[in-house]
C-alpha cells in the first residue's frame, strides 16, 4: 500500500508540476501578448509529441527488435478519430472531450495495430516492415479519399482535415509523454519486460524458453500503436488542420531515424533524439549569431542537417545511447541476495514407474527427404537416457520435434499419456464449420474483385469502394464470379486433410519440456540472471498490466523471480557473474547458464543437445556429475544428444541409437557398446573395444 | 533513494529553467504596435516550399516577391519606408509551414504574410494567421476552402471552379465543340474538382461528356485508358493535371491517333512540359492567370523587371506573376492605412478593387477570394500564345 502511495504521489506531483508549468507558459503580458515566445511553446509542443511516437515506437523497434516504418500511419489513424470526435460533436470540445477523443482515436490505433501485427508478426524477419509499410501507405490513400464518400465528406480527402478545434496544450502533451516514457520503463525492468528483450536477442530460444513470441510481438506492437493513436488526437488538435499526404513514409522514416539514432532499446535516446530532432531545425531557423548566421540559409540548414546523421551513423552506429539508458544517479547497488538455502532434495519420483514420455511411429519428412522414420522412444520418470547416432542421423530433428520446432509429418507423441503433437483431426463439426468459413471468405474476395473488375470503366477507387461497402451488386456477372469463388474453395477446401495446428515450442516449454541448443543460444545482450529470468516468465502469475504500472504483485513476483534463479546460478557457480553480460562469459559457463536457463521453466522433462561439446575432460567429468546432480534434485527425466562416448556411457541408463533417421538398436551401454550394427555405423572398432 | 529524487528533481528543474529562458529571451522586447521592423523598414514574412516536392513552385513564387518588393522601394517604398521580406522554408509539409508562419509572427513581427501555394500547405497555416490577426495573401492556393478559414484569409488567384468555367465556356463559345472526354488524376482534388465542375459547366452549356478515365500521378504508361477515349471519339480531351503527365499523355495520345486538341489549366505551364511532350500538344489549349504576351501596360512592365533581374532569355511564369501581385495588393493597402497594424490592414485589403495586376484586374470579393478574368493559351511552336481573355460571369 506504501508503495501504491508513493506512486500515487509521484503521479500527482508530476501532474502538478505539468500543469504549473503550463499556466507559467500560458501567461499574459499586460498589453495582452503571451509572455512566453508563442513559436518556442509550439516547437515544445511538437517536441513532445515526438517524444511520445519515438518512444512508443522504441517499444517495437527497440525492445523486441522488430523493424516497423509504419508508425506514421497509426498517428493518422489516431489524428483522424480523434479528430472526427471533437469536430462531430462540439460539446466535447473541452478537456475531457480531448482526453476521451485521445482514448478513442488510441483504441482506434491499436486496433489498426493488432489487424497489421497478427498476421505479420507471426512470420520471422523483414516481413513486419514490408506490411508496416504498406499499411502507411495504405491508410493515407484511404484518407485521400474519404472525400468520395458522403459520410466521411467531412474529413476532407487529398485537401486535408481543417476546423479541429485547438485543445492541445503542454499539459496534456507532456502528460502523455510521461505516461509513454513511464509505462515504458516499467516494462523494460519487469519480467514482461524480459520476454520483450528476449525476442529481440534469440527469437528460438525465446520461444523454447517458454515465450510467446507472437503475442509478446502483437502486444508491444498494439501498445505502440494506441500510444501513436494517442499521440496523433493531439497532434490534430495542436495543428487544427491536418493532411493526409503529410503522415507519409518520410514522417515514418523521421520517427524510426529517431529510435535508431537514440539507440535501439534505450528509452532516454529516443527522448533525446525526438527532442532534438524536431527542435534544431526550428532552432536553427531563429538562430542569427556568428557563424550560424550562414546555416539560417535553408540550403545549409537541410544539408548540415543529413551530414549530421551520416556522421552521426558512421561513428556511432549503435546510436547515441547504445542500448543503455542515462540514469542521474549510479545505479542502486542491488540487496545481497539471501544466501542460497541448502538444496532441499525435491522427492524423485522412483525411477521407472510411470511412462513420461511415448514417442509412437514419429516421422518427419523434408520434401522427400524422411530426416526421421518411424521413430520410437519411451523414458520413463527419473530416467537418464541418451540419444546417439552420426551426423546428420536426425537426432536435432528428434528434439526438434519434441520441442514443437517442427510438427510430425505423422504419429504421435504423447507427454504422460497426453497426446501433445502428431495427427490431431478435427471434429466433423468443427471441420465444417472451417469449410464453411473458407467458402465465405473466398466468397467476398471474388465478389470484392468482381466489383472492381466492373467498375473500371469508371474512376477505379471511389466507384468500386461504394459499390462494396453498399453491397450493390453492378452487374449479374459479379453474383456469378462471387459464387463461383465460393463453390471452388468449397470443393478443394473438402478435400485438403485438415489437422488442428500443432502446439508452439513455448506450448511444449509451459508442458514441462525444455531443453538447450547444440549451438549455444543464450540472450548474448542481457545478463546472466537475465537470462534465467526469462525462463521462469512462463510460469508467471502477473499480467502486462502489472508491469506497466509496476504493482506490488509485480515487485513480490520479481523478488521471488530473482531469488529463484539467484539460487539456480548458485547451483550452477555462476552466482558471481549473476550481473555479467551473458554474451561475454567463457564457453563453459555458457553451457552451464543455458542448463540453468533451462531449468528455470520448472521442466519436467530436459532435452540436453551435445551439452559436452566443446569442453575439457577436466569440465566433461564435471559436467557429468552436474547432469547426475539436478536430474536428483529436481525430480527430472533427462535426454540427451552426445557425441562424447565417456559422458553417454557413463551416465546414461539407456541409449537409442538413430542412423540415418531409424532406430537401429536401443538398451544399456553395454549391450550398445557391443551391438554390432552400431558399431558398424557409428562407433567403429576402436570405442567398441576401449 | 532521496539522494536520488533530489538529484533528478534538481536535473529536471534545471531542464525546464533553460526551456522557459530561452523561451523569454527571445520574447518580444518592443510593443507591438507599430508593426514589425525597425526604423524605416517594414517586414513582410513570406512561407513557401523552397525544398521538397513542391520547391518549383516556391522558388517561382519567391521570385515574384522579390522583384515586387525591388519595384515598390525604388520608387520610394511605403511612405517613405522600405519593405523588407523574411522568407521561411515549409520543406512542402504542413506541420513546418505551421512553424514558419508561428515563427514569423510571433519572432520576425512581421505585418503580413504571402503564402503558400499548395492549398494544403496554406491551410496549415492560416489558423495561425487568423488568431493572431495577421492577415495572410496567398498568391496561388486555388482550393476554395483556403479563404474560408477566417477574415484575415486572402488569395489573389481564381478559385478551381472558375477555371473549370472558363475552359468549359471557352471549349463551347470559342471552338464550338459538342463532345468531350474528362481524364482526371484521381489523387489530386485540384484535378478531380477541376473535371467534375467542367463536366457541370459543359453539359449545362449544352456539350456532351462521351467518356471519363483516371490515372495516378506516378502512372508512365496510359494507353490503356486513351484507347478507350479514343473509341468515345471526343472532340476535345480535358486533362486537367500537371505538366509531368500532361506531356507525356499528349504524346501517347497523339501515337494513338487522337487528333481533338487537348484542354488543361494553369497545370500545363511549364517549359518542361515540351520535354516529354515535344510537339504532340500543338494546338492544344490551356488557361492561366496571365500571358506573357498580353499588351496590358502592368504584364509588360513585369515581365520587363522580370527579365532585367533574371536575364533576357527567361520568361516568368503564372505563379511568379501570382507572387508579384500578392506583394503588390499588400503593398497598396499598407499605402491607404495610416498606422499599420494587422486589422486595420486586414480592412483594407478587403478593399482591394481594381487593381490592375499583372495577372488581371483584381477586386476583392467578400469571400475575400479574387475577382478576376483568366486567359486562354494556346500552345504552337512550344510557345503559350495569347488566345482570349474570359471574364467571370
Amino acid at each position: 500500500m506504501a508503495k501504491l502511495a508513493k506512486q500515487i504521489g509521484l503521479c500527482v506531483v508530476i501532474a502538478g508540476l505539468l500543469y504549473g508549468l503550463d499556466a507559467f507558459l500560458n501567461v499574459r503580458r499586460p498589453d495582452g501578448q503571451p509572455a512566453f515566445n508563442p513559436f518556442m511553446l509550439r516547437v515544445l509542443l511538437l517536441s513532445g509529441i515526438f517524444v511520445t511516437l519515438s518512444v512508443s515506437l522504441n517499444i517495437v523497434n527497440g525492445f523486441t527488435g522488430q523493424f516497423s516504418i509504419g508508425h506514421a500511419g497509426f498517428l493518422a489513424v489516431g489524428a483522424y478519430v480523434g479528430a472526427a470526435i471533437t469536430f462531430k460533436f462540439p460539446g466535447l470540445q473541452n478537456g475531457m472531450g480531448l482526453v476521451l477523443s485521445c482514448i478513442v482515436g488510441g483504441a482506434a490505433s491499436a486496433l489498426f495495430g493488432w489487424i497489421v501485427g497478427v498476421p505479420s508478426l507471426r512470420l520471422r524477419g523483414d516481413y513486419l516492415a514490408i506490411v508496416t509499410l504498406g499499411f502507411g501507405e495504405i491508410i493515407r490513400v484511404l484518407l485521400e479519399n474519404t472525400s468520395m464518400l458522403p459520410m466521411t465528406e467531412f474529413l476532407g480527402g487529398a485537401i486535408g482535415f481543417s476546423g479541429i478545434p485547438k485543445l492541445t496544450s503542454f499539459f496534456w502533451v507532456f502528460g502523455l509523454a510521461a505516461v509513454t516514457i513511464g509505462i515504458s520503463r516499467n516494462l523494460k525492468r519487469s519480467l514482461h519486460g524480459l520476454a520483450f528483450l528476449s525476442v529481440r536477442e534469440d527469437e528460438v530460444a525465446a520461444d523454447a524458453m517458454g515465450v510467446n513470441t507472437t503475442q509478446v510481438k502483437v502486444t508491444a506492437f498494439v501498445l505502440a500503436a494506441f500510444l501513436a493513436g494517442a499521440a496523433g488526437s493531439l497532434y490534430a488538435h495542436n495543428e487544427q488542420f491536418i493532411l493526409p499526404k503529410s503522415f507519409n513514409f518520410v514522417m515514418s522514416i523521421n520517427i524510426v531515424v529517431m529510435v535508431v539514432l537514440g539507440g535501439l532499446g534505450s528509452i532516454t535516446g529516443a527522448v533525446l533524439t525526438a527532442v532534438f530532432f524536431t527542435a534544431l531545425p526550428e532552432w536553427l531557423r531563429t538562430a542569427n549569431v556568428g557563424i550560424i548566421k550562414d546555416f539560417y540559409k535553408d540550403e545549409y540548414r537541410l544539408v548540415l542537417f543529413a551530414l549530421l546523421l551520416t556522421l552521426t551513423m558512421m561513428l556511432r552506429p549503435q546510436g547515441f545511447m547504445g542500448r543503455a539508458e542515462l540514469t542521474l544517479l549510479k545505479r542502486k547497488k542491488r540487496p545481497p541476495t539471501p544466501a542460497p538455502e541448502p538444496r532441499a532434495t525435491m522427492h524423485a519420483p522412483p525411477v521407472g514407474t510411470h511412462e513420461i514420455l511415448n514417442c509412437e511411429g514419429v516421422t518427419r519428412r523434408f520434401g522427400g527427404l524422411v530426416a526421421v522414420d518411424n521413430f520410437n522412444l519411451q523414458l520413463r520418470t527419473g530416467e537418464l537416457v541418451g540419444l546417439i547416432g552420426p551426423n546428420g542421423a536426425g537426432k536435432t530433428t528428434v528434439f526438434n520435434l519434441l520441442t514443437g520446432v517442427y510438427e510430425p509429418s505423422s504419429g504421435a507423441v504423447r507427454l504422460a499419456g497426453k497426446q501433445i503433437a502428431g495427427d490431431q483431426p478435427y471434429s466433423p463439426s468443427a471441420r465444417a464449420g472451417l469449410i464453411g468459413l473458407d467458402a465465405a471468405l473466398c466468397g467476398l474476395v471474388g465478389y470484392i474483385g468482381a466489383t472492381v473488375i466492373y467498375s473500371l470503366p469508371l474512376n477505379v477507387a471511389p466507384a468500386a469502394m461504394m459499390s462494396v461497402f453498399s453491397m450493390s451488386i453492378k452487374s449479374p456477372m459479379v453474383l456469378a464470379i462471387t459464387g463461383l469463388a465460393a463453390a471452388v474453395s468449397l470443393v478443394t477446401s473438402k478435400g485438403r486433410r485438415r489437422n488442428r495446428p500443432g502446439l508452439r515450442p513455448f506450448q511444449f516449454c509451459n508442458l514441462g519440456i525444455s531443453r538447450t541448443f547444440q549451438n549455444i543460444r543464450l540472450f548474448p545482450d542481457l545478463s546472466v540472471i537475465e537470462n534465467v529470468l526469462v525462463g521462469s516468465y512462463g510460469k508467471r502469475k502477473t499480467k502486462l498490466f502489472d508491469a506497466l504500472m509496476q504493482t506490488v504483485r509485480m515487485d513480490r513476483e520479481e523478488h521471488e523471480q530473482r531469488a529463484h534463479a539467484m539460487k539456480l546460478l548458485e547451483r550452477f557457480d555462476l552466482g558471481s557473474v549473476a550481473d555479467e553480460q551473458a554474451g561475454g562469459l567463457p564457453y563453459g559457463a555458457q553451457r552451464r547458464l543455458e542448463i540453468a536457463r533451462a531449468l528455470a521453466t520448472r521442466p519436467k522433462l530436459l532435452l540436453l543437445d551435445e551439452p559436452a561439446a566443446g569442453m575439457n575432460p577436466q569440465e566433461k567429468s564435471e559436467l557429468m556429475e552436474c547432469i547426475r546432480g539436478i536430474r536428483d534434485e529436481f525430480g527430472l527425466t533427462i535426454l540427451l544428444i552426445e557425441h562424447d562416448m565417456k559422458v553417454v556411457m557413463g551416465i546414461c541408463e539407456r541409449i537409442y541409437v538413430l542412423d540415418y533417421g531409424v532406430i537401429i538398436a536401443q538398451g544399456s551401454p553395454e549391450a550398445i557398446r557391443r551391438d554390432p550394427k552400431v558399431i558398424a555405423a557409428y562407433l567403429g572398432e576402436e570405442a567398441a573395444s576401449g | 533513494m532521496h539522494n536520488r529524487r533530489l538529484h533528478t528533481a534538481s536535473w529536471l528543474a534545471g531542464l525546464l529553467g533553460l526551456i522557459v529562458l530561452s523561451g523569454c529571451n527571445s520574447a518580444p522586447q518592443s510593443g507591438g504596435t507599430g508593426g514589425g521592423g525597425t526604423g524605416d523598414t517594414i517586414l513582410v514574412g513570406s512561407y513557401l516550399s523552397e525544398s521538397g516536392s513542391e520547391a518549383d513552385f516556391g522558388k517561382s513564387t519567391h521570385e515574384g516577391i522579390d522583384i515586387a518588393i525591388e519595384v515598390i522601394n525604388k520608387a520610394g517604398g511605403i511612405n517613405g519606408k522600405n519593405i523588407e521580406l523574411r522568407a521561411e522554408n515549409t520543406e512542402s509539409d504542413p506541420a513546418k509551414a505551421a512553424n514558419a508562419v508561428t515563427k514569423l509572427i510571433t519572432n520576425d513581427k512581421v505585418v503580413a504574410v504571402i503564402g503558400e501555394v499548395a492549398s494544403g500547405l496554406s491551410l496549415a497555416a492560416a489558423p495561425i494567421c487568423q488568431s493572431n490577426k495577421v492577415p495572410m495573401v496567398s498568391p496561388s492556393s486555388t482550393n476554395i476552402k483556403v479563404t474560408q478559414q477566417g477574415d484575415y484569409i486572402f488569395r489573389v488567384c481564381f478559385i478551381d471552379p472558375f477555371q473549370a468555367y472558363v475552359v468549359a465556356k471557352f471549349a463551347r463559345e470559342n471552338l464550338k465543340k459538342t463532345t468531350a472526354a474528362i481524364f482526371v488524376d484521381n489523387a489530386s482534388p485540384y484535378s478531380k474538382d477541376f473535371g467534375s465542375e467542367f463536366k457541370k459547366n459543359f453539359e449545362q452549356m449544352g456539350g456532351k461528356i462521351v467518356s471519363e478515365a483516371a490515372y495516378a500521378a506516378a502512372d508512365t504508361d496510359f494507353k490503356g485508358q486513351l484507347t478507350k477515349i479514343k473509341t468515345a471519339n471526343p472532340d476535345v480531351l480535358l486533362v486537367p493535371g500537371y505538366y509531368k503527365n500532361v506531356g507525356s499523355i499528349g504524346k501517347q495520345a497523339r501515337e494513338l491517333g487522337i487528333t481533338a486538341p487537348l484542354l488543361g489549366g494553369d497545370g500545363w505551364d511549364s517549359q518542361d512540359l515540351f520535354v516529354t511532350a515535344e510537339d504532340a500538344l500543338e494546338g492544344s489549349y490551356f488557361s492561366n492567370h496571365m500571358a506573357v504576351d498580353d499588351p496590358a501596360p502592368a504584364v509588360k512592365s513585369f515581365v520587363d523587371a522580370y527579365r532585367a533581374k533574371y536575364g533576357a532569355d527567361k520568361t516568368p511564369g503564372a505563379l511568379t506573376a501570382l507572387g508579384y501581385d500578392a506583394m503588390m495588393i499588400v503593398a497598396e493597402a499598407m499605402k491607404r492605412v495610416k498606422v499599420i497594424d494587422g486589422p486595420s490592414l486586414r480592412d483594407e485589403l478587403a478593399k482591394t478593387s481594381g487593381y490592375k495586376g499583372v495577372t488581371g484586374t483584381i477586386t476583392m470579393n467578400s469571400d475575400r477570394n479574387a475577382d478576376k478574368s483568366a486567359v486562354m493559351l494556346q500552345i504552337k511552336g512550344r510557345k503559350f500564345v495569347y488566345m482570349a481573355t474570359v471574364a467571370p460571369n
